[in-house]
């Protein structure tokens, strides 16, 4: 029978404030230590700033240290401090001597949390205000900054509670103060490394899986512990937005807080003293730590030699099983204890591995996580990037059912158990592999990331059918997926016509050749170095560039890995992270090139040629006047290809033959609409009567490579010249990307593409609107 | 007055309580003795609303004593491992007190430091054991309760003290109305200061009497029969029964008169019936279910 509640329990209060607050007089040790802690980093990190506050960028740097530490202080304050209240249930004697007395359990627990709480908020706020008026001294309380700075202690607080409610719940379920701090790390990093853990051996079968971008992405472990969500929200850059992880915080911090103040309701009083006072927590505790172990130890082995993993793994399991037992049931003699628990629980592992390992039950098929949209990239040594993210639930299901039949044959061609090297024969024999990378964005918000290297293109077929039909033909992205070229160089060019040209005299006409390669070697940097903006004649910057690539200093990239040296600082005045962009007076040119064989030169023939007319000779007008930037794709073998080659004579051409010749090169006129997504596409006499229109656009500023409309985009699509050229001997692929031989001299089918990517800033034709 | 219902309570498996009821009365010495691991301690850690009883109940004055913050006002509980805020001085306890005591008596507690001798400013985990037990018991009488549960509170005082000790005990208990509950070892002690006996072993209540009643119903006898006594013994209600020759030496429970009346019919040549000490009747009563040094020991 258990008692009933009297009505004197009824009228009794929560908690007396008499109580609490001699509970929180007795924290004073506590407030001396978090006031030196306090005082020692945050105000005098403050006071050793002082002198830099000039500027407010100086400030806000500063004021954004502050928060960090204000807030990792706030929160270190709150599991020192929930540990030190909470000693007096973590002893057997105190325990009964303080439950004996006349106060009910909410009453010790709220004394707990508001003492806890009264303790930190005397320190923490003097040490702040005191900051505070060291920055209102020397003048750096901008107004900008103001309200950043009086935000530091909200944030704080707000951690303080998000720690305590860790640490207070810790306690609780513990029964020394040892064990307290232990539990408090256990409840904060349990589901990080248990998440670690399972993505590790997920990684044993599914070597897509990107485990690695995931177990060191705080986008993942973000939502899996307090202490990463606030490294995140703390960071400050991250684009996704802090409240929503301070609101994730709130409400577990209740939920922390409700649990713990239900588990002390029921805790037993007569177990403090055991490590943990709930009988049923120390196998499950157990359980929790030591299968991550043998894991995390298994992986550490196999750093070592293939093999020792199986050693790691029973290493790791056993010690970690005699340790806890030894410490969660405070006896050696438990060491052993529940081994038959073990027995199955570690069975129960191998068997998880194994699974996944050999692909039992379809696993492969579940392992297409559920995602609420999903990114993926397609990058090939010789095709470049390409990609597409996917949010519609039915394109999703698609993509989906595409991802799970390439685990499908990737499994029934023995390319799984994290074996990379059965892709070694195909590869060999594939002329076109693919890099793949997936993105699944799942209903929870976790980010699950997969990666397939180096995977022959037939592996890939039905996703990239499926992506095909999502996107639909001609825009692009099909060129990228259909076609079989092997290497391109992609070069953007951005040209501000107006500024190269108009120094040069009417009537003057450009050179119609380039320099042959013998001349090349005599160019030097110094040379170009001398260019001055307004030096813009045709021939020096035709020149300037074939020289800058025929000496081979130009960014190239093959992946991400940099094949030669840059071109110096006289040509690239930044360096980019990616795309070769080098600038000589007012023009500057991007470049990628990732995997190039071919004639390099050539190719820069093609590209010096191609803009290059001065508006006092061209025949579109103004045409020069506009910011163009050119997007082009070519075959870097050495071939005769460039657009000019469409122009051999364009300069003795009137305006409408310049557009008719013009126009017979041009595919399609695609004007993208970014707001609405749509698409629409002019071909044919449409092309031809657009041309005057596209021209006639002017532009107002020079922004290399962001010059679009806010709503539009407008691309160029080039015929493919396939059928001009005596393209030699090729591979031949078929439709699903595999290589089936070679075709005799003359008798290839490429499909060489090109395309002018006309991005027109400012004003957009008259025809796309 | 307390109420003890049946009181059930199990430690990971370990029965510490088996269905204990008793009955404490208001002004009463209610003294609490059994075997080691009997459950003493738990019985008086659920009295005092430390531990909550798995099942049955504990009613002070019909008013159950767990989580109860009135009745806990009324209720002090001396353990027998005292506890005092780390390095507090008796007058930082004084101060701890206070704040949870609606009733805490600045007067008593300076009396009795006063009477105990004990430097109120000197840090208490710089007493000896037997000042430590004296200071918990001042800060306990100074709160005024109207109950005391007392764990083993004598052990490691002096014996002035502990007659000082008892000596408060019994006046608060006469003056005051107070009811004591007292678990203790020392029989002899309790004897002298004790209404009410209950033996507890195994979790379950071997007896549970007033001192007098159970004094007059337990005896020792020496007899010496000139003929066969079994017909005599076999009359009598006998706890333990040794022989030294002809002399037979029985503990029987009864009163003076009925074993006379026993005994007589088979005319000894000689006996001689006395009344047991408390601790003489503890080892009797422990003796009679199998819990003597000798089993023990073996």
């Amino acid at each position: 029978m258990t008692q009933k509640m009297s009505p004197n329990k009824k009228r009794a209060p929560l908690v007396t404030w008499r109580y609490m607050a001699g509970t929180a007089r007795r924290g004073w040790p506590l407030f001396v230590l978090f006031l030196i802690m306090f005082l020692l980093v945050y105000t005098l990190w403050t006071a050793i700033n002082l002198q830099n506050l000039t500027e407010i960028y100086n400030v806000r740097r500063l004021v954004s240290t502050l928060n960090v530490l204000f807030s990792n202080l706030s929160a270190l304050s709150a599991i020192i401090s929930g540990i030190y209240f909470m000693q007096f249930i973590q002893s057997k004697t105190s325990a009964g001597f303080f439950h004996s007395l006349p106060e009910r359990r909410s009453g010790h627990f709220i004394s707990v949390i508001f003492s806890s709480f009264a303790v930190y908020l005397a320190a923490s706020l003097s040490s702040y205000i005191l900051s505070f008026l060291l920055l209102a001294l020397s003048g750096a309380l901008y107004a900008e900054i103001l309200p950043t700075l009086l935000l530091i202690p909200v944030l704080g607080i707000f951690y303080f509670i998000v720690f305590l409610s860790v640490t207070v719940l810790a306690g609780v379920i513990s029964g020394n103060r040892v064990i307290h701090a232990i539990m408090t790390a256990f409840l904060l990093f349990a589901a990080p490394v248990v998440f670690i853990t399972a993505m590790l051996l997920l990684w044993d079968g599914v070597r897509f899986l990107n485990v690695s971008e995931m177990i060191y992405s705080l986008d993942t472990l973000k939502w899996l512990s307090p202490f990463f969500r606030a490294i995140y929200v703390l960071d400050g850059d991250t684009g996704f937005p802090a409240w929503i992880l301070i609101l994730f915080d709130a409400v577990l911090a209740a939920v922390g807080f409700f649990l713990a103040y239900y588990a002390y309701e029921n805790r037993p009083i007569e177990r403090s003293g055991n490590p943990i006072v709930f009988p049923v927590l120390p196998e499950i505790i157990k359980y929790i730590i030591i299968g991550p172990t043998a894991v995390l130890s298994s992986k550490f082995f196999e750093l070592f030699e293939d093999g020792w993993g199986v050693f790691g793994f029973i290493v790791g399991l056993v010690l970690s099983f005699m340790l806890c037992n030894t410490v969660l049931y405070r006896s050696a003699r438990a060491m052993f204890s529940h081994i038959r628990g073990m027995l199955i629980y570690s069975g129960a592992l191998i068997v998880a591995v194994l699974i996944l390992s050999f692909g039992c039950f379809g696993i492969f098929d579940y392992m297409v996580p559920v995602a609420d949209s999903i990114e993926v990239n397609f990058s090939s040594n010789s095709y470049g990037g390409g990609g597409a993210i996917v949010s519609d639930p039915a394109e999703i299901a698609a993509v989906r059912r595409a991802v799970s039949q390439m685990n499908g044959q990737l499994r029934n061609r023995g390319a799984y158990g994290g074996d990379a090297d059965v892709y070694a024969d195909s590869i060999e024999r594939a002329e076109r592999t693919e890099s793949l990378h997936i993105n699944y964005k799942t209903p929870f918000g976790f980010e699950l990331s997969y990666s397939y290297s180096d995977l022959p293109y037939e592996y890939i077929a039905p996703l990239a059918e499926t992506i095909l039909e999502v996107y639909g033909d001609g825009s692009g992205y099909s060129d990228y997926l259909k076609n079989s070229t092997r290497l391109y160089l992609n070069i953007n060019m951005m040209l501000p016509a107006s500024s190269i040209f108009d120094s040069i005299p009417e009537g003057t006409e450009a050179a119609s050749s380039v320099p042959d390669d013998e001349e090349m070697p005599g160019a030097s940097w110094e040379w170009l170095a001398g260019i001055t903006p307004g030096d813009n004649t045709a021939d020096t910057y035709r020149g300037a560039l074939t020289k800058a690539y025929a000496s081979g200093d130009i960014y190239c990239w093959r992946g991400q890995t940099l094949e030669n040296d840059p071109i110096s600082e006289v040509i690239l005045p930044s360096g980019r992270e990616y795309f070769q962009h080098f600038s000589m007076g007012s023009l500057s040119a991007e470049g990628k090139n990732t995997g190039y064989d071919g004639n390099i030169y050539s190719n820069l023939v093609d590209m010096a040629d191609l803009p290059l007319f001065p508006s006092s000779l061209s025949k579109i007008g103004d045409a020069f006047d506009r910011t163009l930037v050119l997007s082009k794709n070519f075959q870097c073998s050495s071939i005769p290809f460039y657009v000019g080659d469409a122009f051999d004579g364009v300069f003795s051409l009137s305006e409408d033959e310049y557009f008719d010749a013009l126009a017979e090169t041009i595919e399609s006129i695609e004007v993208y609409n970014k707001k609405t997504g749509g698409r629409t596409i002019y071909t044919d006499d449409q092309v031809r009567s657009m041309l005057p229109s596209l021209a006639a656009v002017r532009a107002t500023d020079i922004s290399p490579f962001t010059a679009t409309d806010d709503d539009y985009n407008v691309m160029v699509v080039a015929k493919s010249l396939d059928d001009r050229y005596d393209w030699g001997s090729q591979y031949v692929f078929d439709d699903d990307g595999t290589y089936t031989g070679d075709t005799g001299d003359g008798e290839g089918e490429f499909k060489y593409l090109y395309s002018i990517t006309w991005f027109l800033e400012g004003q957009v034709p008259d025809f796309v609107r | 007055m307390i109420s003890i219902e049946n009181i059930k309570k199990t430690f990971d498996g370990v029965t510490a309580l088996d269905g204990v009821t008793a009955a404490v009365s208001d002004g009463s010495i209610f003294g609490l003795i059994g075997s080691n691991g009997s459950g003493k301690s738990t019985l008086l850690r659920i009295m005092s609303g430390i531990y909550r009883e798995d099942s049955g109940s504990v009613l002070y004055d019909g008013e159950p004593i767990f989580e109860n913050y009135a009745m806990k006002q009324r209720v002090i509980y001396l353990s027998d491992e005292q506890y005092f805020l780390p390095h507090a001085t008796l007058d930082e306890m004084r101060a701890f007190y206070r704040s949870a005591y609606d009733n805490f008596d600045d007067a008593m507690y300076k009396k009795l430091t006063d009477v105990f001798g004990l430097d109120r400013t000197r840090k208490i985990n710089t007493f000896s054991k037997g000042m430590q037990k004296q200071s918990s018991l001042l800060l306990g009488l100074s709160v005024r309760p109207k109950y005391l549960l007392c764990d083993e509170t004598f052990d490691g005082i002096d014996p002035v003290m502990r007659q000082l000790v008892r000596r408060m005990i019994a006046d608060d208990v006469a003056e005051n109305g107070m009811t004591a509950v007292i678990s203790t070892h020392n029989l002899r002690e309790l004897e002298d200061l004790t209404d009410h006996i209950c033996l507890l072993h195994r979790g379950k209540i071997l007896i549970d009497r007033e001192l007098d009643d159970m004094k007059l119903s337990i005896h020792k006898v020496q007899v010496v029969f000139d003929r066969d006594p079994a017909e005599a013994i076999s009359a009598l209600d006998v706890i333990s029964h040794e022989t030294h020759g002809k002399l037979h030496v029985l503990v029987c429970r009864g009163s003076e008169e009925e074993i006379s009346a026993a005994l007589s019919s088979a005319s000894p040549i000689y006996s001689e019936i006395i009344p047991l000490t408390l601790e003489e009747i503890f080892i009797s009563e422990m003796e009679g279910i199998g819990y003597d040094a000798k089993n023990v020991t073996e």
